[in-house]
């Protein structure tokens, strides 16, 4: 009788705390939503194929007819598919159909196609080469345009020295990232709110210092503990597996500082809509993995449904794993970077400018 | 009485029709009636085989198959022979049908014709809106009909072509080892294979 006493008492304490119920069943509802929907993704026929149609010719057609039923092919210019695969990283490769291949292949003689790829996309890489292999088969039908191997294929990064990646360069800073992300979340929103269990957030907020100052001091130790977290992870990456890690250490240092810059600034956030320590884990495991997954931290950013990628460009994991990427498989150099890191800079300063206005200490 | 007089009128007038067709009209027949199958909106199966019906009558590929074993026609004992002209008809037919099925709407134009002793040469193009591909028919008078004894894409010989590879098999494989690559691609439960032998 005592027992179910105290069992009562225990349950009318935690249905005091609804918003940590709800996130009892909204967390992993929003992950179990996530994960299904990149799971029944679109399949191949959202990733985006440039092709460079300067034959014109009816074994260009017939070629290009078959990659339409399995890809979204986009006839363009050279210098917009370039732009396409080396610049906006938008396509995963683009096929240039030389000038005279049809009438060279009708003609039995040889060409040679280019596929100019950037291996940093590369489960949409290994995609378009598995359509190209079924192209082969079922453009056996419409004049086995690579029997005889009257058609080769040239392979070449536009964006590296690199033409393959493993899906270990996915894994290892997609949970670098998420790990550091987690940390950030927990250890700000534990730390902010253990003031009020110790008492310190009343002497805080009588000190003659702003609150921006308090918060943004804290924040500073925390990115110092993140940045070298995420380094360290990066490192272990490439001395344990041989992870590429770009060749400009300056511009990997500020990468990471930017990504740690960010998700510091953005646990502010979290720890202002967590009004209690009970809430930090709920809300924050909520938070941690929706970002990581729409992020691309999980799974390649690309395998994603076109409105999650969408919805995705709003989120600073998302573009912490582009910066990595860039930097890591791409081998780009700050400058080229710059824009990336400027606005994780800003991601980083909106969340601070709005952390600061939520964060509030609960009253003792 | 009437109506078998008119029947009989009917296919005199056919035939005479078709004993005056020049090896160009004949040709250009043929092709009208290829581009129609290839215009319509069947599925590519039945393209295929409506081709291949088609051009059953018009293209002599035992002629062709015995040029393009050359010298190794001798090889082949008479049953050999006869299987292989068999395969190589289903081999010709759809190595041909499968290049002009390459051109979605083929616009055919009839460059001319020229006359020898009972065989003609009739050159015509493929005309696409950005090339244009010469087709070069050898014909050779078959009674009323004129049959197709090469063709040349880009003056590329298909019968040559397939005289290379039979030369390269056949100098490296036994007659029975073609003759069961050939089956094993173009025999009844054949796959459909690509031009390579």
């Amino acid at each position: 009788m005592r027992m179910l006493r105290i069992m009562l008492k225990d349950l009318r304490l935690i249905a005091r705390d609804r918003s940590a119920l709800a996130f009892l069943l909204l967390v992993p509802m929003v992950i179990i939503l996530v994960v299904a929907e990149t799971q029944s993704g679109e399949g191949s026929q959202s990733i985006l194929f440039p092709v460079v149609n300067e034959d014109q010719g009816p074994v260009a057609n017939a070629l290009i007819k078959v990659f339409r039923e399995h890809l979204t092919v986009r006839e363009v210019d050279r210098a917009t598919a370039e732009r396409l695969v080396a610049v906006e990283n938008t396509a995963p490769a683009l096929l240039v159909l030389p000038a005279g291949m049809s009438k060279r292949y009708l003609t039995e003689k040889p060409s040679t196609i280019e596929l100019l790829t950037d291996p940093a996309q590369w489960t949409e890489l290994q995609a378009i080469k598995v359509i190209m292999l079924l192209a082969d088969r079922e453009a056996s039908s419409l004049g086995d345009p690579f029997g005889q191997e009257l058609l080769t294929i040239e392979e070449r990064s536009l964006t590296g020295k690199r033409l393959k990646f493993t899906s270990l360069e996915q894994n290892v800073p997609g949970f670098s990232v998420m790990f550091v992300l987690l940390n950030l979340i927990f250890s700000v929103s534990y730390g902010l709110r253990d003031e009020e269990v110790w008492g310190t957030s009343t002497r805080l907020s009588t000190a003659p210092v702003s609150q921006a100052t308090i918060l943004g001091g804290k924040l500073l130790a925390r990115l110092v503990v993140g940045t070298t977290q995420l380094l360290v992870l990066l490192l272990f990456g490439h001395f344990t597996y041989g992870l590429a890690l770009g060749h400009s250490p300056i511009t990997l240092f500020l990468v990471a500082s930017a990504i740690v810059f960010s998700m510091a600034c953005f646990s502010v956030i979290i720890a202002a809509v967590a009004r209690t320590r009970e809430q930090i884990i709920p809300v924050g495991l909520s938070a941690v993995f929706i970002l990581a997954a729409l992020g691309g931290c999980w799974w390649p950013f690309f395998e994603q449904p076109k409105w999650m990628q969408t919805i995705a460009q709003g989120v600073m994991t998302t573009w912490s794993m582009f910066a990595i990427h860039d930097v890591m498989l791409r081998d780009k150099g700050l400058l080229e970077v710059a824009p990336k890191l400027l606005f994780l800079l800003a991601y980083g300063l909106v969340s601070f400018g709005i952390g600061l206005r939520i964060f509030r200490y609960a009253e003792n | 009485m009437r109506r078998l007089l008119c029947i009989c009128a009917v296919v005199a007038c056919v035939a005479s029709a078709a004993r005056a067709a020049t090896p160009l009209d004949y040709t250009r027949t043929t092709l009208d009636q290829a581009r129609a199958i290839v215009d319509s909106g069947r599925t590519h199966n039945a393209k295929l085989d409506a081709l291949s019906a088609l051009l059953k009558d018009f293209l002599d590929t035992d002629a062709m198959g015995q040029a393009a074993l050359d010298k190794y026609w001798t090889r082949f004992s008479a049953a050999q022979q006869k299987e292989f002209l068999a395969l190589f008809r289903e081999l010709f037919q759809r190595t041909y049908v499968q290049k002009l099925l390459l051109f979605e709407k083929p616009d055919f134009a009839y460059v001319g014709e020229q006359r020898f002793d009972g065989t003609a040469r009739v050159d015509t193009k493929i005309v696409t809106p950005r090339d244009e591909f010469a087709v070069t028919y050898q014909l050779r008078s078959q009674g009323d009909r004129w049959l197709a004894t090469d063709i040349k894409i880009e003056d590329l010989s298909l019968t040559n072509n397939f005289r290379r590879q039979l030369d390269r098999l056949l100098s490296k494989s036994s007659v029975e080892e073609v003759l069961g690559r050939m089956r094993k691609k173009y025999g009844p439960e054949g796959s459909t294979g690509g031009d390579d032998l």
